[in-house]
């Protein structure tokens, strides 16, 4: 069994969410085999010495926990979270994966993506990801004191909440279609959209499945599970315990 | 007294209002509403507790209604018999879903007001049908979708009433 979730959104200013994925990490999650986290995990993310955080140690820690115990933990940046690095992947024992990455199963074929790449039509963002992608971007960013990367990322934050419309932007159709047929009509599992839903598209008259992944809310968080045989959406919610 | 009629017999509980008000007042509420007919315990391990008040059979989670505080800081204890609530990692979190303690399990009682320590608050215990609690924690359990411990064969709660 594999689980799929993205756009968490982790950050001290939602925990609910942190919560839910602490018990999920706990508990279902390791009913799988592995669980690939396809970006966004976190809010934000300034580097990897930002580990020792309180609020990120936790998470680290319960991500390790998750690994050591049998879990296979993969993991792939998103638009807030891509300067996770080697460090945090090593440190809660977790595989850093490309974007996309063609994921290859006994019975079936995936490409997953976190799905910004291809909202080919926010011109204003693809602009920005263009300059923050680059080794030499990443490199400056990175050599900067570490107060002053979270101005950084609070100002980006700022920006993007001023720029972004009501709706998020979505997948170039064009490109979406140019995407698939790149890597094979496989089955497409995304998330950044933050709208959940399965598209059916038609490519070289070939049917391929695209699935949309939830992102999480305070009281409600959602995987996707892979049975060996079909996708199901599965929803994460706090248990009652004693 | 509060009558929990299963399909392997009855269990009578005597509510502690004294120790316990807030977790009484609504728990016998959901007992009014009908709450609990025909919900199942769903979640059973035989040296721990048996847990139940929140699933229909099928493992389809009833809504409920606001959470009630937590009242573990009252010095009633997790002990054999006793009747607790259940509740998520949130310390004021408890609902409908309750549990039976079948051994003492003092590392639930309240030790500090604070996350981990909060404890589960106890509320009541049970006064006749011990026996069935034993019979019920007794079944067999296994995994049902992402659930561990479930009961192979439904336990359930076929009427809850104030007698």
């Amino acid at each position: 069994m594999i689980l799929f979730i993205s756009d968490l959104h982790l950050s001290p200013r939602s925990p609910g969410a942190t919560a839910l994925f602490l018990q999920f990490l706990a508990g279902r999650a390791r009913q799988a085999e592995a669980l690939y986290i396809l970006g966004d995990l976190f809010e934000a993310w300034v580097g990897d010495d930002d580990i020792d955080d309180p609020f990120h140690a936790r998470i680290v820690a319960a991500l390790r926990a998750a690994s050591d115990a049998g879990l296979k933990i993969n993991l792939m940046h998103g638009n807030r979270d891509f300067l996770l690095g080697q460090g945090f992947a090593n440190a809660a024992g977790a595989r850093l994966l490309p974007d996309p990455y063609d994921l290859v199963l006994p019975e079936w074929s995936f490409v997953l993506s976190h799905g910004d790449a291809l909202c080919l039509d926010d011109t204003a963002y693809q602009a920005f990801r263009a300059r923050v992608r680059t080794p030499e971007w990443q490199s400056k960013m990175l050599a900067r004191p570490r107060f002053v990367r979270r101005l950084v990322a609070r100002y980006f934050r700022w920006r993007s909440r001023n720029i972004t419309r009501a709706v998020y932007a979505d997948l170039n159709p064009a490109a979406t279609d140019d995407f698939l047929r790149d890597h094979g009509y496989v089955t497409f599992i995304h998330g950044h959209t933050h709208q959940p839903a399965k598209h059916d598209h038609i490519v070289d008259g070939i049917h391929v499945e695209r699935w949309v992944l939830a992102d999480w809310h305070e009281d409600r968080g959602e995987c996707l599970v892979w049975n060996g045989e079909t996708l199901q959406r599965e929803a994460v919610v706090f248990e009652n315990r004693p | 007294m509060i009558k929990l009629t299963t399909n392997h017999g009855v269990i009578a509980l005597e509510l502690n209002a004294e120790k316990a008000p807030k977790t009484v007042a609504n728990f016998i509420a959901y007992v009014e509403a009908g709450h609990y007919n025909n919900t199942i315990f769903h979640r059973v391990i035989k040296n721990f507790m048996i847990q139940g008040g929140g699933m229909e059979p099928g493992m389809n989670q009833k809504p409920c209604k606001a959470p009630v505080e937590n009242e573990a800081a009252n010095g009633l204890k997790n002990k054999r018999g006793s009747i607790a609530m259940a509740r998520t990692n949130d310390p004021h979190s408890a609902t409908a879903q309750f549990f039976i303690n079948t051994v003492d399990n003092d590392f639930l009682d309240f030790k500090s007001p604070s996350g981990q320590g909060w404890g589960y608050c106890v509320f009541g215990e049970v006064v006749e049908g011990m026996d069935v609690v034993d019979k019920i924690r007794a079944v067999k359990t296994g995994n049902k979708g992402f659930h561990q411990d479930v009961p192979a064969e439904d336990v359930i709660i076929e009427k809850a009433e104030i007698v």
